[in-house]
């Protein structure tokens, strides 16, 4: 028999229990994609119905109506209205929620509309049962016209009967109904536009003029020929939808009302309304809020460092291991210095990403996301964000990576872009070692106030303080600066408490590990290849040969200056990377710097922490003597010679703080910004914008203080 | 006439219409519809968003949407 596939596409309301079923069917065998142009998750997933029949599944984004109010809700009708799309289903399967069923199948009737072979899926059949109501689900699949099973997607209730029913209206010979439009119409006007579009469906050619995505795809003769007939027949849109919701809910009604036992009321859920008492109370649901966000943040700040030093660890010795093994060639080379630390920068933020979109599943996945868009929406909108901005925000305390992935479950696309280029200025835990011996440098350790309050915690408290301001106020700039369309509006379920499935969970921890590692993976890798270029190689023999160019006799009497680690200071000064520091020095010289910091600065637009590195390396610290308080006493050492006072005064000190707090100097933030805007102006606008704000506000404080 | 805003805590209250606005399918579609019952059960802690319960099951909606919902006299 021959093996063929049937494309099927799965649709339904928000929290119907899609995903449940996505993955009942499917299991492990799916793949996110991307939408071409757009960053919308696309799901799809595979499974055999028969020995001769796989199916190939979509998850399409979830909706109310084929009217779409977002870039998410807009792919619907783009996979749905076009043949010619890769995902077109044979088969649209249509999930809906058993208490819920009305408004689940105002979507179900406009789908059914479009003359595809449909069926309707009554998921969630349990809670229903759980009230004492009974629905006539033979009563509801006659009224309807559609083949319809009850499922509880949660326990796998169902899927094999729906997997026959797959089969079985697979090989019914489909006949399209006909379809009249939902409104009042002239019937010359719906001839004349199904002849334009060339469309026998006239619901389909509907769509096609109605929804302003799909009307900007007609060809222009199309588009001014519906136009003129548009205005020949007074055709106003806005208001024909509204009368086909209006009309298509009547007929729903009519129906419900004989196929649900009326005499009980759904009843809402006891538990739910209990939990929420304290969960969306005006005190103790900020007290709930920030609990629980100070879990999330403690588990990415810290629970991820065992796992995460364990993987930079590991790479570290197979990297010295191999560099003693392989021969000292460029390739060996590239390989233990280039491409191994770039895999291990990569793999160093798996921990953190996991963990943090494991609690970003079990709040989505329980209901309490919601929640949280109920108890913040006042606060952030002002600055242009949503309410579910508050978890990327936070996240970003602990690293800018996870938390801008983060960003993908704020479906208004202003309010995801807003987040998202704003995140970076929070502190994350790569400024902190370069805050530590910056800190110390400005304020010595002995200075308390009140007796116990450390002026150091101080300066490093308000440094998260200033990072929030800033944020907040940056989000404000960049969401009055945007012009773009998607307007604000907040209109959504608060869903009853559900116990997370396990499952679930590890499917979406799994899956966003996976699309960081592949999605922003190869760009982290290449730039730090770049880099390791620039710092390994040089113009000139001051780089090879640098043994004949140091004078070890004026060396200084210092026992953390091995003649190694003098080689290997000169030969970071003299490779590319050195030079360009140089070459730098008069541009950031204004802010207190010379070229010494400026190779420091060059060499952490990797990662902010590899300033600590450097720093140590052109000090000729020996590696081994990696100590914080060894670099902060040579920096401390460090005496201008052309002023006769210290490099690292308060004012160079500050300035280069300031410019860590505001500059980009993350190479991964890029790559992941890139990944997630689909564009590479996003992210190098927000870098140029990030760098020329922190190089003026560097300025200005070096002016101020120096 | 009042507006879905202007609804007291746990008061019960029909839809009367939605006005006119490029919202209004939006808020047809989530099922605020004439001659339907809508009824507050929370107001957010700094007085927006609120929580409606709309023929069993419950909305966030900004009050500035809420507006836009007329209830019956």
């Amino acid at each position: 028999m021959e093996e063929r596939t049937i494309k099927i596409a799965l649709i339904g309301n928000p929290n119907t229990g899609k995903s449940s079923l996505f993955n009942q069917l499917t299991g492990l065998n799916q793949k996110v994609g991307n939408y071409p142009g757009i960053t919308v998750d696309k799901k799809i997933g595979y499974f055999n119905l028969s020995d001769s029949i796989k199916a190939e599944l979509i998850d399409l984004p979830g909706t109310y109506s084929l009217y779409p109010r977002s870039r998410d809700e807009e792919l619907v009708m783009e996979v749905l209205s076009n043949p010619l799309n890769e995902h077109f289903p044979d088969l649209i399967l249509v999930i809906a929620d058993a208490t819920n069923l009305r408004r689940n199948l105002l979507v179900f009737e406009q789908i059914k509309d479009l003359g595809l072979p449909t069926m309707l899926i009554v998921n969630m059949i349990d809670e229903l049962e759980k009230s004492d109501v009974k629905l006539d689900l033979g009563r509801l699949k006659y009224d309807f016209n559609v083949e319809a099973i009850a499922t509880n997607a949660r326990k796998g209730k169902g899927i094999n009967e729906l997997k026959e029913k797959i089969i079985e209206i697979d090989q019914k010979k489909f006949v399209s109904k006909e379809i009249k439009l939902p409104f009042n119409y002239n019937a010359v006007w719906e001839k004349q536009l199904k002849e334009i579009l060339g469309l026998e469906n006239p619901y389909l050619a509907w769509h096609w003029v109605a929804q302003p995505h799909l009307r900007t795809k007609l060809t222009g003769v199309a588009k001014q020929k519906a136009e003129d007939l548009e205005k020949k027949f007074n055709i106003n849109i806005q208001r024909l939808i509204s009368q086909e919701i209006i009309n298509r809910y009547n007929k729903i009604d009519l129906i419900i009302d004989e196929c649900i036992e009326d005499t009980k009321q759904i009843k809402s859920s006891v538990i739910t309304d209990k939990i929420d008492q304290f969960v969306l109370h005006k005190t103790w649901g900020f007290f709930i809020l920030i609990g629980l966000l100070l879990v999330m943040f403690q588990s990415i700040f810290s629970w991820a460092s065992g796992p995460m030093d364990l993987l930079d660890n590991g790479l570290a010795i197979a990297a010295s291991w191999l560099g003693e093994v392989l021969p000292d060639t460029f390739l060996a080379n590239l390989i233990t210095q280039g491409i191994i630390p770039g895999i291990s920068g990569i793999l160093i933020f798996i921990p953190q990403i996991a963990l943090l979109f494991l609690f970003i599943a079990l709040f989505e996945e329980s209901g309490y996301m919601a929640r949280v868009v109920f108890l913040m929406d006042k606060l952030l909108r002002p600055f242009g964000l949503s309410g579910k901005s508050v978890v990327p925000l936070i996240s970003g305390y602990a690293c800018a990576i996870p938390a801008i992935m983060a960003t993908r479950s704020i479906e208004n696309w202003r309010e995801r872009l807003s987040t998202l280029l704003v995140v970076p200025f929070m502190t994350c835990s790569a400024r902190l070692p370069v805050y530590t011996i910056l800190i110390a440098l400005i304020v010595p350790a002995s200075v308390t106030y009140f007796g116990f309050l450390s002026a150091q915690a101080l300066l490093l408290l308000f440094m998260y303080v200033l990072a929030a301001a800033t944020a907040l106020f940056a989000s404000l700039i960049v969401s009055k600066s945007l012009k773009l369309k998607e307007d604000s509006f907040l209109i959504m379920e608060l869903p009853n408490y559900k116990l997370p499935r396990l499952k679930n969970v590890l499917y979406t921890m799994y899956e966003k590990t996976k699309s960081f590692v592949f999605g922003a993976g190869k760009i982290i890798l290449s730039i730090s290849i770049v880099i390791w270029l620039l710092s390994s190689f040089g113009p000139n023999d001051k780089f090879y040969n640098p043994e004949k160019y140091i004078d070890f006799s004026i060396a200084q009497v210092d026992e953390t200056q091995t003649k190694e680690s003098k080689i290997e200071s000169y030969k970071l000064e003299h490779s590319f990377i050195g030079y360009l520091g140089k070459a730098i020095e008069p541009a950031i010289k204004p802010l207190g710097y010379d070229w010494k910091i400026g190779i420091a600065l060059l060499t952490s637009f990797a990662a902010r922490e590899v300033f600590v590195g450097t720093i140590a390396t052109i000090y000729s610290i020996d590696a081994t003597d990696e100590e914080t308080t060894t670099i902060k006493q040579k920096m401390q050492n460090d005496i201008d010679s052309k002023t006769g006072k210290p490099r690292f005064g308060i004012a160079t000190s500050l300035s280069l703080l300031i410019f860590y707090a505001f500059a980009m100097q993350c190479m991964s933030t890029i790559a992941i910004v890139k990944r997630e805007t689909k564009s590479w102006a996003w992210p190098i606008g927000q870098a140029v914008m990030m760098t020329l704000l922190a190089y003026l506000l560097s300025f200005v404080t070096y002016q101020t203080f120096a | 006439m009042r507006n879905l805003s202007q609804i007291r805590l746990q008061e019960t209250s029909l839809i009367e219409d939605v006005i006119e606005h490029p919202l209004k399918t939006k808020l047809l579609e989530m099922g605020f519809r004439k001659g339907k019952t809508v009824k507050l059960i929370k107001t957010a802690p700094f007085g927006d968003p609120i929580i409606v319960e709309l023929s069993g099951y419950k909305l966030i909606i900004r009050k500035e949407e809420a507006k836009l919902i007329k209830l019956a006299s």
